[in-house]
């Protein structure tokens, strides 16, 4: 067994939408991931790979199992879609696999979804609609406040949130373990085909800068989805959210907007992905 | 024969005289407004227990009353001046008159205080505004006052005090990351009373109104850079306010429906007249 810690981040957005995020000044969902690792776990060695195009470089079953961990983060496709979206069976396929190896497997939000798909659960469109910016009042069930992905985290706490479907279903071998009032299911953990899945459907790789990115890139759909009511204010709040982000010491921000520590401290904001190295990648690549 | 209440208003005049010119409404007024909302025909008398020459109902005159019911105040608990002194002793009276007891932000402090446990100045500094992410405790999920309440939620608030140690016969309900006891409830010399460190008699316009009156000092704690920014915000709350479907204005300002939602956000009033002063009034009217 090597010292080094490899993670495979998959990018679950086609490339042609990640130069668009980059443009905007925001990112693809993998660079937020290892953006992330990297102020974690310094030295970490992360491998990256588009799952979403055809051409993109989709490792064989053979190949993921090399890594001591793989993470799927944010996209802007619909697991409802999967009909019509060759890129969502392609993930599909992909996050199947994963489960095969028996690599732990993390997810957010498309990510969560697609671990959830893959294993058998339920996605579709949210009866309440996009949650954005914070998802608010996140409560850990009984399952949550024992689970070690959430070990030293507040039982209740906001976080970055940007999706418009949510997990109905989960398959057997899961357990909910963080819910809200717009979405009933925050996290899961799925134990299927031999691995283990740790997903929330929030973003803790997300911080406020990325956030005003995404406002700014989308700032078109979320005017018309009643989030502001016109473009000069989605971007007067990103731009507030940058404020916030170069200088922590605008409490009036942070209050005005209601943005507590729980999103502002990186620390907290990141420790599910934190917990999942320690607590999961670490462990199995010492045993194995 | 109606349900009777006594509206307790601490403040004193000159602090009344000051929200009602800066467009705020006396916190008597609001609750009685309130308990009239969530229990029709509900008869309210005030007391003003500052004013000079107030005169204090004593324990038969109190047992008159289906319920006590306490506002806000600002005036300081551990001050001990003669206007806190003689609240503190009408609100012993009150839990030795039996008669069931509720209030918000002072009126839990002074309950406290009178059944023996102690405040101090929150080494957070002011809540404002929002308090967030209010969770209940386990005392708090199966307590009648939240029947009914989501284990989490937001709610209005302004205060710089917190309740720090309970009397026996207490329990904490709720509690947030800012102020450890949100609410609870004290049972004393026969009687119980259910307080609040929130303001569930508060709505937008309220909060709005509130901040305006106070703009100078929160813009030198820093709630606001300057004063435009602190007239904008007042501006905000007002506008959602009269047009509820200004969504936009909710998710910036991170307003829920636990706040925007009347019937939520007093859940614990309804609570405590349908669960505590009904009942205690059955009970003493048949006995």
């Amino acid at each position: 067994m090597s010292g080094i810690l490899r993670i495979l981040i998959a990018e679950g957005n086609a490339g042609h939408r990640c130069v668009e995020l980059t443009k905007a000044g925001a990112c693809g969902g993998a660079e937020c991931h290892e953006r992330t690792l990297e102020a974690l776990f310094p030295g970490i060695a992360i491998t990256m790979a588009n799952v979403a195009d055809a051409d993109g470089a989709l490792p064989s079953g053979a190949d993921i199992g090399a890594f001591d961990g793989v993470i799927l983060g944010g996209s802007a496709l619909h697991i409802p879609d999967i009909d019509t979206d060759s890129r969502i069976r392609r993930q599909i396929d992909f996050a199947a696999a994963v489960f095969e190896t028996g690599v732990p497997f993390f997810g957010s939000c498309w990510g969560f979804q697609v671990g959830v798909a893959a294993a058998g659960g339920t996605v579709i469109e949210s009866p309440r609609g996009r949650e954005l910016g914070l998802a608010r009042k996140i409560t850990l069930t009984d399952a949550g406040r024992g689970h070690p992905m959430y070990q030293d985290k507040a039982t209740v706490f906001d976080a970055p949130a940007v999706h418009l479907d949510e997990v109905t279903h989960l398959p057997s071998g899961s357990v909910v373990l963080a819910s809200n009032a717009h979405c009933a299911i925050q996290a899961a953990t799925v134990s299927h085909a031999g691995g283990t899945f740790w997903g929330v459907q929030y973003h803790p790789e997300f911080d406020l800068d990325h956030m005003a990115g995404l406002i700014g890139c989308y700032a078109e759909g979320f005017v018309k989805g009643g989030f502001f009511a016109d473009e000069a204010a989605a971007h007067a709040h990103a731009e507030d959210f940058e404020t916030l982000h170069n200088d922590p010491e605008r409490q009036d921000l942070a209050w005005l907007l209601g943005i507590d520590d729980d999103v502002l401290d990186a620390g907290r904001r990141t420790r599910e992905i934190e917990n999942w190295i320690t607590r999961a990648v670490l462990p199995q690549k010492a045993s194995s | 024969m109606n349900t009777r209440f006594l509206v307790i208003d601490g403040y004193k005049k000159a602090a009344r005289d000051e929200l009602v010119a800066g467009g705020a409404s006396m916190a008597s007024d609001l609750y009685i407004k309130m308990l009239s909302d969530a229990c029709p025909g509900a008869e309210c008398d005030v007391l003003f227990p500052s004013d000079p020459g107030a005169e204090m109902p004593s324990g038969a005159g109190l047992a008159d009353y289906d319920g006590v019911a306490w506002t806000g105040c600002s005036l300081t608990v551990f001050d001990e001046t003669p206007e806190v002194n003689a609240q503190i002793s009408l609100a012993r009276a009150c839990f030795e008159a039996g008669v069931p007891g509720f209030g918000s932000c002072w009126a839990a402090q002074i309950a406290v205080v009178a059944a023996g446990g102690q405040c101090r100045a929150n080494p957070h500094g002011r809540e404002m505004g929002i308090a967030r992410k209010i969770a209940l405790t386990p005392e708090g999920r199966g307590h009648p006052l939240y029947e009914g309440k989501a284990g989490v939620f937001d709610a209005f608030i302004s205060h710089v005090d917190e309740i720090t140690h309970l009397p026996s016969g207490s329990q904490v309900l709720s509690g947030n990351a800012f102020t450890r006891v949100q609410s609870v409830s004290v049972i004393y010399g026969g009687g119980e009373f259910w307080g609040l460190q929130y303001h569930p008699e508060y709505d937008l316009r309220e909060m709005a109104r509130l901040t305006w009156c106070r703009l100078e000092k929160l813009q030198a704690l820093g709630f606001f850079r300057d004063r435009d920014a602190g007239e904008a915000y007042v501006a905000q709350l007002e506008t959602l306010h009269q047009d509820p479907s200004r969504a936009d204005i909710a998710w910036r300002l991170g307003i829920d429906d636990d706040i925007l939602n009347v019937g939520v956000r007093r859940r614990e009033v309804k609570n405590w007249i349908t669960k505590l002063v009904l009942p205690t009034m059955h009970r003493r009217r048949a006995g």
